[in-house]
């Protein structure tokens, strides 16, 4: 190993226990915010939330069943994706458009409202070349704000089922989304804006700005830049235009609601999203907190902390791997790249490692581990070109997306699927064990189990058949950037990506297409719904069952055993479904 | 054996139609990739062929095999409850019943004389067809005679021979009245002669139940059988979309270069059959029938499966402890002189005392009287010997002898006895008598004319390896409750956790209802129609076959060696079945893993040479790696059908260390044994030159 991967590596465990070490009291404060308990917060922010609730009429005392709830779930999710629908489609005549940007058409406004309404954050277009400030700062911020909402309330309804003595309803699901926003997501999100405007990202109206290049460039025929004097030079470019506008607070949020939508289309690999070291950092950890910080709130909701550890237990088990993984390959490159000479992991000019796609101001590590952090949290943002990641890596970002958010996953939507599997886990440990199936005291009956298969097995499925559609309407199969092994691959993961609800993307895929624009969006919306609704369902059947008594000899869901049986399942169940696309794609790829 | 075996055989071909195979959606799915690839082989032969004939004709063959094995494995499980049902239904024929009218018995009931009585109702009867008979009729049965129908005895007892049913040869009486009168139809009377009412018509009789029991005609699925079948057809349709999707990036992969998709159906038909959990969708049947079967083979009959597998999850016993814990009644342990009275002179009078007394109680004085002191029996006539019963008024009882008053009796009943003469209750009696409760046992009062002698200690005997039994249970994360009335020390003796004071039918029922409330599983065995209640609410009421007809309504099983004892075994087997069902499935998905290894190098090696090392096994070719890991997908569920018929190995224990056990030899096994086998098959297949 070398000196640089072993600083990686030591980084990356420290930034991974710095984040446990905050989400464990970060979950207390937000159990008591959705609970409704007294607390500072609800002093200060009380009478909005009350003011809040007015508004859409609700009540925290009118606790919803299921239905109630899971209507009030896609309610909010259709309506919020037709407003922004609306809002990209009408841009050209809505405020705020300093560049005078034109209204999207129809397929990419379908695709982005769909994108940003699923918590997926898929951007078809880049938003400074395409999208008004109007468009970004209340359209897709807004829909950054409500995703992660709608997902933390739903697992804290999952999380009331599992714990209701038997006759609880699941919570107003209104309220929780006012909780969600007003203690949760818009407090952390004002102190990420402010420490990204200290540290020199933009937030303002202005329009964009034109600054003098202090070296002109050329442009070759073929749009590549070239040196200023080279002979295929066709043309100078002396002055460059930076994009302004309501950067930081976006930024922020993006961060933290398990968003990943970037204000610009390098994301947080431009230096205006992510301009030092520190907010590289800090973005990076914002990734994490909060499907961590919901891991150790499900142990504090269904009032057994060991749940929450040991979950918590099997997410950075699973993440140290693939993040060892990752950085191991990085830093060892390809025999490609190394054969080419394209790049150079000694480490002496430059970062070692697969420099290939990186930006040098961050460096290899750092993108290795944001790769692993934003697949494994169906986030989506990113420091460098995921294109750019050698094959290997790009395998653990599939298998991370795959697995279907478990690996922290969204907010909320992560926890959900991963009590899935744990409910698909108890079902078949307890039958090793000649017990009936029960979780947290309450049966695992054949609707259960329904369920909680759904929930695990939709997105591998809507994954599967996104990519089917794509390799072989030859319409769609134009988007893929390449052939063979490398468009297999960029297509793979196009599809992976939109069903996990994740939103990065290999750089060679043509997105803004209406054939991907309409697949993609389609398996965002199907791999948001299906899960959210196999979820709430599911909490309303654990609601209404009684849990049976603690029992001596009852199976225990939270020992290192079952945990080992629990990322077993995880990867059996939910890998084992990619693995023939995955030899298609990336493996070919490296073991070409 | 070789019958049973010829029968399985036939029968796995008689259930290819599809209406059998819809019955088990993940098998029904090989079946279609059977045909699907028999069609491909009949193309072949006409030159429409996408792979070699030879190739599609050997898939095709082994995916016949497969569907053919997992018939069998339901078959053979079958196979054991039907023989069971064809003996009991040469049990069942039709006989002539006497029928008689309500008159008739009224007449015989007021006869005193047996013979008399029946002579009465003889002349009274007339002759009908025992399938004729309807519920409310009475029948005479006489000795020699085949009971004609399920009956409540009205009048007379009489010793039937039940071993139709229960295999007991030992004949039992039944008589009216009380818990031992319901009469089993096919039953044979040995003695005597009955009168009863018909309870169950021709074609409801409990001998019907019985045979549709163990043929598993009415065999529903489980809960959990149907959710882990929901959890299989879910892995089969992710794999189905494996493969269909498999094909399309095939055809991508190669058209974008320039190549022919070297995907064929029939490759990918092996490798859905490879991937999808046919272990244990085929053996899933057959793990829930061979369940049943030996329940049935432990003479338990169960109304339905759910109750066998509740039973593996109850975690509340009720138990009577009569019969159950201890040994029947109480014996004399010990004598307790008090006030200066030697320990001889109080063991002689409790002897003379008890000498009338049949109850095992009162032998077990005179037995410990003679071992402790060699005081023998003496002969119970003579002079001024005067046996005095027990009566309910004294609560005593005893003998006039010589002049002597003798009296023993419940401590409270003999101090009023003693009061009443004018004597004074003994001080050291009293603290003698707490002493002996205290420890756990029963005292009894001796006094001879008017004094008090001493105590008897009465202890309960507790049988032998009831202990461990309950150990075991506790192991098993089972709680054991007392039904008694007296003491709890019994229940801490045994090792039990739990009593229930005042066992009335109330009483029990309530505790049932209090540990329901509190989320418990019960189980219950119980034999009197005052049991009903309670049996009723059990989630598992296992009713004693010989006991009333209410109680065996009410439970959901029924035990035909009337053990009390028997609620372990089922409790066992019960866990047998979701063990077994549990472990072949992670036997199966852990299969995956090797198959994989198999096959998509085999499948994708022409489009990606690289993909080579994927090839761990070294196999020798894409068709032998191919033909090997359906041949072992299909001998795998041969292998292991002894295993599903016997069901996984329980022990008490844990359940971690259970279930690393299980995870260890059916996880860890299932990823490794299709490697070596896999491999062994290979090397077989290219050794023969097959491919």
């Amino acid at each position: 190993m070398s000196d640089e991967l072993g600083a990686a590596l030591f980084e990356a465990a420290a930034l991974i226990a710095l984040l446990v070490a905050v989400a464990l009291p970060l979950s207390s404060y937000v159990v008591a915010a959705m609970e409704g308990a007294p607390s500072m917060a609800r002093k200060v922010m009380g009478p909005l939330e009350r003011g809040c609730a007015r508004i859409v009429g609700a009540r925290p005392d009118d606790s919803m069943g299921w239905k109630r709830y899971l209507v009030g779930a896609v309610a909010l999710t259709v309506v919020g994706m037709a407003v922004l629908f609306a809002i990209l489609i009408a841009q050209g005549v809505l405020p705020a458009n300093p560049e005078s940007f034109p209204g999207l058409p129809a397929d990419t406004a379908f695709n982005m409202a769909a994108s940003f309404a699923t918590n997926t954050d898929w951007q078809a277009v880049a938003g400074e070349a395409r999208l008004s400030y109007f468009s970004q700062a209340v359209g897709l911020a807004v829909q950054n704000f409500l995703s992660p909402a709608i997902g933390i309330a739903v697992a804290f309804a999952l999380m009331r089922g599992l714990r209701s003595a038997g006759a609880g309803g699941l919570g107003n699901f209104w309220i929780d989304v006012i909780r969600a926003v007003l203690y949760v997501l818009l407090p952390l999100a004002l102190v990420g804006a402010l420490i990204g405007v200290a540290q020199g990202t933009p937030q303002t109206l202005q329009p964009y700005e034109t600054v003098q290049l202090l070296e002109p460039v050329g442009v070759d025929a073929e749009g590549n830049v070239v040196e200023a004097d080279s002979p295929e030079a066709v043309q100078q470019v002396t002055q460059a235009v930076v994009p302004l506008g309501p950067q930081a607070s976006q930024v922020a949020i993006k961060q933290l609601g398990t968003n990943g939508g970037g204000f610009n289309g390098a994301n947080s690999a431009s230096a205006l999203e992510n301009p030092t070291p520190l907010t590289n950092l800090l973005q990076c950890g914002a990734i994490m907190l909060l499907p961590l910080t919901l891991i150790f709130c499900f142990g504090r909701m269904v009032g057994d902390r060991r749940q929450g550890r040991m979950l918590m237990a099997v997410v950075i088990a699973m993440l140290a791997v693939a993040v060892a993984v990752c950085m191991a390959a990085e830093y060892a490159a390809t025999p490609q790249l190394l054969d080419d000479g394209a790049v150079y992991v000694g480490g002496v000019e430059q970062s070692a490692g697969n420099m290939e796609g990186k930006e040098c101001r961050i460096g290899t590590g750092e993108t290795a581990l944001w790769s692993v952090f934003t697949t494994a949290a169906a986030h989506g943002s990113s420091n460098g070109s995921m294109a750019g990641l050698t094959p290997l890596s790009q395998v653990v970002a599939l298998v991370l997306m795959g697995l279907g958010e478990v690996v922290g996953g969204g907010a909320g939507t992560g926890l959900s699927s991963l009590v899935g599997f744990v409910i698909l886990t108890v079902f078949i440990a307890s039958l090793m064990v000649g017990r009936a199936p029960e979780y947290l005291g309450k049966k695992i009956g054949p609707a259960e189990m329904r369920l909680a298969v759904i929930m695990v097995m939709a997105p591998a499925l809507v994954m599967l058949a996104a990519a089917a559609v794509l390799a072989l309407v030859p319409a769609a199969s134009a988007s893929a950037g390449g052939d063979g092994a490398q468009g297999f691959t960029n297509m793979l993961y196009a599809a992976v990506s939109a069903g996990a609800n994740n939103g990065s993307a290999l750089g060679g895929f043509e997105a803004d297409a209406p054939w991907p624009n309409l697949v993609l969006g389609l398996e965002m919306l199907l791999g948001r719904l299906v899960p959210i609704g196999c979820a709430v369902a599911l909490a309303g059947r654990m609601a209404v069952l009684k849990p049976s008594a603690a029992q001596v000899g009852a199976l225990s869901a939270s020992g290192p055993l079952f945990a080992v049986l629990l990322v077993a399942v995880v990867l059996l169940v939910g890998a084992l479904s990619l693995v023939p696309a995955l030899a298609l794609g990336p493996i070919a790829l490296a073991t070409a | 054996m070789d019958s049973m075996f010829k029968r399985a055989v036939r029968d796995s071909f008689a259930k290819l139609s599809p209406r059998c195979q819809l019955a088990n959606p993940v098998m029904f799915m090989v079946y279609l990739s059977a045909l699907l690839v028999t069609v491909l082989l009949v193309l072949s032969w006409f030159g429409i062929a996408e792979a070699p004939s030879g190739y599609i004709a050997a898939i095709c063959v082994v995916l016949w095999a497969t569907v053919l094995f997992g018939n069998f494995a339901e078959a053979l499980a079958e196979g054991r409850g039907k023989a069971q049902a064809d003996a009991l239904r040469s049990a069942k024929r039709d006989v002539e019943a006497m029928v008689v009218g309500e008159e008739a018995l009224a007449a015989a009931r007021e006869e005193a004389d047996p013979a008399r009585a029946v002579e009465i109702l003889r002349a009274a009867g007339r002759s009908l067809s025992s399938a004729k008979l309807s519920c409310g009729q009475l029948y005479l049965v006489c000795a020699g005679q085949q009971v004609p129908a399920d009956g409540e005895i009205q009048l007379g007892a009489a010793s039937v021979d039940e071993s139709a049913i229960t295999g007991e040869s030992a004949p039992v009486v039944r008589e009216s009245g009380g818990d031992r009168s319901a009469l089993t139809g096919g039953t044979l009377v040995l003695s005597d002669w009955l009168v009863a009412r018909v309870s169950a018509e021709a074609g409801h009789s409990f001998l019907d139940q019985m045979i549709s029991m163990v043929e598993s005609a009415a065999r529903k699925k489980t809960p959990n059988e149907r959710a882990l079948e929901l959890l299989l057809i879910a892995l089969t349709l992710v794999f189905l979309a494996v493969v269909w999707t498999l094909y399309g990036f095939g055809a991508f992969s190669a058209t974008s270069q320039g190549k022919a998709n070297p995907l064929g159906i029939t490759s990918l038909v092996a490798l859905f059959v490879c991937l999808a959990p046919t272990t244990i969708g085929a053996l899933l049947s057959a793990i829930g029938i061979a369940g049943m079967s030996r329940l049935n083979q432990a003479n338990v009959l169960a109304k339905s499966g759910r109750a066998v597998e509740a039973a593996g999850d109850v975690d509340v016993l009720l138990l009577d402890k009569t019969g159950t814990i201890t040994l029947g009644n109480r014996q004399a342990a010990a004598f307790i002189p008090v006030d200066g009275v030697s320990e001889r002179e109080l063991a002689d009078a409790a002897q003379l005392a008890s000498l009338a007394d049949e109850t095992p109680e009162g032998r077990s004085v005179v037995v410990l009287a003679k071992e402790r002191f060699g005081i023998r029996e003496r002969a119970l006539s003579g002079n001024g010997f005067t046996v005095v019963p027990f009566t309910a008024a004294t609560r005593m009882s005893g003998v006039d002898f010589d002049g002597h008053v003798i009296r023993k009796g419940a401590v409270d009943a003999v101090r009023a006895y003693v009061e009443g003469c004018g004597g004074s209750f003994s001080p050291q009696c009293v603290q003698m008598a707490n002493q002996v409760a205290s420890e756990g046992g029963t005292p009894l009062a001796v006094a001879r004319d008017g004094k008090v002698l001493g105590v008897i200690q009465l202890k309960d005997v507790i049988k032998s390896g009831i202990r461990e039994n309950f150990a075991d249970l506790r192991a098993m994360g089972i709680k054991t409750v007392m039904v008694t009335g007296d003491n709890p020390l019994t229940a801490a003796e045994a090792g039990l956790d739990d009593f229930i004071a005042e066992a009335t039918p109330e009483a029990k029922l309530e505790a049932i209802r209090r540990y329901q409330a509190e989320g418990h599983l019960v189980a219950m065995t119980g034999d009197g129609t005052n049991d009903a209640p309670a049996l009723a609410q059990a989630d598992v009421a296992v009713a004693m076959n010989s006991g009333t007809q209410a109680a065996k309504e009410a439970g959901n099983m029924v035990d035909l060696d009337s053990s009390p004892t028997k609620l372990i075994e089922i409790v066992r087997i019960g866990k047998q079945m979701l063990m077994t069902r549990g472990s072949l499935t992670t036997f199966s998905i852990a299969n995956d893993l090797a198959k994989y290894f198999a096959v998509i190098p085999a499948l994708l090696v022409p489009l990606y040479p690289g993909l080579e090392v994927l090839n761990v096994m070294h196999l020798a070719s894409p068709a032998s790696a191919m033909l090997a890991a359906v041949v072992y997908n299909a001998l795998i569920i041969v292998a292991l059908i002894p295993l599903a018929l016997r069901g996984v190995k329980y022990r008490e224990g844990g359940p971690n260390r259970l279930l690393a056990r299980n995870l260890a030899l059916y996880g860890l096994g299932g990823v490794a044994v299709p490697f070596v086998a896999i491999k062994g098959l290979d090397l077989l297949l290219a050794a023969a030159g097959v491919a």
